[in-house]
């Protein structure tokens, strides 16, 4: 049993010590609206996938939340690790509309940027062959630049991409207390349950919600990811879900 | 209305539609022996678009829209205990969500209400196509209804990969919030419900093709442009159009079919 090889305590201490100082965060979403005072203290950048001449490409630029949704994902992910740098991708247009594609341009900015953790609370249940083996590709790039990917998967059919590849943390949500309670399935294609039930969230306009959702849940396993990088930097993903299994709170059945 | 009494309401009118369609189905063999038109290669026969019709029309529920509409929305509300339930139809024009029908408190006020994709739970729901409960809803609604709702729960109507719209409960009776089970059944009602209501968008639009003037034919399809999983029903709805136009004769076996049909429940 690898478990009993792992010091549960240590790798707790490594999670509470970690506020996320050096880390780069990215949440690839509907932007964010860092004018929000939650934000008071964080250190951001922002970029947008755009069409240019028939391509897809990221630029920098304001990044403002179109949905509300990656203003909430960004908030908890704040919260848990304050001292990380936030990388607000845009890759919702002005109508709102997603495609695998504008992801995968999403996460190539991330990999240009040298991003260590990138956000993804979206799914899609219904790609094709080919943007499978396309996106596959990237996630696969993300791996080799030890970039950690942590993708929401669906509330129902607990399945789709990214969350489906094998390197990349999915999740669920679960109704946990406190951020720093999880639970880890080793092999199984949802991996890690988290917090996100009633998730108080900020939301553009400088207000708040409580949130229940998988998309809530995922920036909580993104922050603690965040905390565990910034006490020991330069881990690869399999370490990462390794460290995480010891500190999970379920216990796995053998 | 009971949800037992209602899925029974509806089999039953599924059953005696079936039976209708087996009789009609003879008398449109009998009527296109052999199809009105040389057939094109590569495409159906008109008397094989005319089953394809009637084979979707088999699916009807056979109730009156409000009537179907409300037993939905009462099923909304009970299968997660809230004090009510709503649908929110898609308007590509506009780019905004619109309230088509509610129940339970203050609906009668949001039927029309217009909900801003940016910025909104509703918004957020279609647009990440995800079940999202939340607190508060929406102080816009709250000030249209004049009610203080604690809390929401969304689900998308997803059909084919197009969202088409959503439905929501709000005020969970039996706790403070709406919970995980609750979103996680909320999620395989709304799969459910998505159905039923893109059924009854397609019968709304024959209804106008074939009640209504021909010249406004072209601008009835326009509707279902949102619905791109429907592409075998436009196809088979614009050859019904043209054949109507071609052979009118055949309109009147149209009519009666749909009046049959409408007759039922």
């Amino acid at each position: 049993m690898i478990e009993q090889l792992l010091d549960r305590e240590k790798v707790t201490e490594l999670i509470e010590r970690g506020k996320g100082k050096g880390v780069k965060v990215g949440i690839l979403d509907s932007g964010v609206d860092f004018k929000h005072s939650a934000f008071a203290d964080c250190v951001h950048r922002s970029f947008e996938v755009r069409e240019s001449h028939g391509n897809l490409v990221a630029v920098e630029a304001p990044g403002t939340d179109v949905l509300g949704h990656g203003t909430m994902c960004a908030g908890v992910i704040h919260r848990i690790a304050p001292e990380a740098e936030l990388y607000n991708i845009k890759t919702l247009d002005e109508r709102g509309q997603n495609s695998p594609a504008k992801v995968i341009c999403g996460i190539q900015c991330a990999i240009a940027q040298g991003l260590h953790v990138l956000n993804l609370s979206l799914v899609s249940l219904n790609m094709s062959r080919n943007t499978i083996v396309d996106m596959l590709y990237w996630v696969e790039r993300t791996y080799y630049n030890r970039m950690i990917l942590v993708a929401a998967t669906d509330n129902r059919q607990k399945r789709g991409f990214p969350g489906d590849y094998s390197s990349v943390i999915a999740v669920d949500f679960q109704h946990f207390q406190d951020f720093r309670s999880f639970n880890y399935y080793p092999g199984k294609s949802v991996e890690m349950e988290a917090k996100g039930v009633y998730v108080e969230a900020p939301f553009p306009g400088n207000t708040y919600v409580s949130t229940t959702c998988t998309s809530i849940a995922c920036p909580h396993v993104t922050g603690l990811v965040a905390r565990l990088l910034s006490s020991m930097p330069g881990l690869a993903s399999f370490q990462v879900k390794t460290l995480l299994m010891a500190a999970r709170s379920n216990s796995i059945e053998t | 209305m009971d949800i037992l009494e209602a899925i029974e309401r509806v089999s039953k009118a599924v059953e005696a539609v079936s039976h209708e369609i087996e009789k009609l189905k003879l008398q449109a063999v009998e009527a296109f022996p052999s199809g009105p038109h040389p057939a094109q290669p590569g495409r159906p026969e008109a008397d094989d678009r005319l089953k394809m019709l009637l084979g979707y029309l088999t699916l009807s529920p056979g109730m009156e829209e409000d009537e179907l509409l409300n037993t939905l929305l009462n099923c909304a509300q009970q299968v997660v205990r809230a004090e009510g339930a709503a649908l929110t139809l898609y308007d590509d024009r506009k780019d905004v969500l619109i309230f088509r029908a509610a129940t339970g408190v203050a609906s009668d006020k949001i039927i029309g209400w217009e909900v801003p994709l940016i910025n909104s739970q509703h918004g957020i729901a279609f647009r990440m196509r995800q079940v999202i409960s939340s607190t508060p809803i929406n102080r816009a609604i709250d000030e249209v209804t004049g009610i203080a709702y604690r809390n929401v729960l969304i689900a998308p109507l997803v059909i084919n990969d197009e969202v088409i719209g959503t439905v929501s409960a709000v005020n969970k009776i039996t706790a403070d919030h709406f919970t995980p089970q609750d979103v996680e059944d909320y999620s395989g009602f709304a799969a459910l419900a998505a159905h039923i209501i893109r059924q009854r968008i397609r019968e709304c639009n024959l209804k106008l093709i074939f009640e209504g003037d021909a010249a406004q034919v072209p601008l009835e399809l326009a509707g279902l442009k949102d619905l791109t999983g429907d592409a075998d029903l436009l196809e088979i709805i614009q050859s019904v159009v043209a054949i109507g136009r071609r052979s009118p004769e055949m309109i009147p076996l149209c009519k009666q079919i749909i009046s049959a049909l409408a007759s039922m429940g």
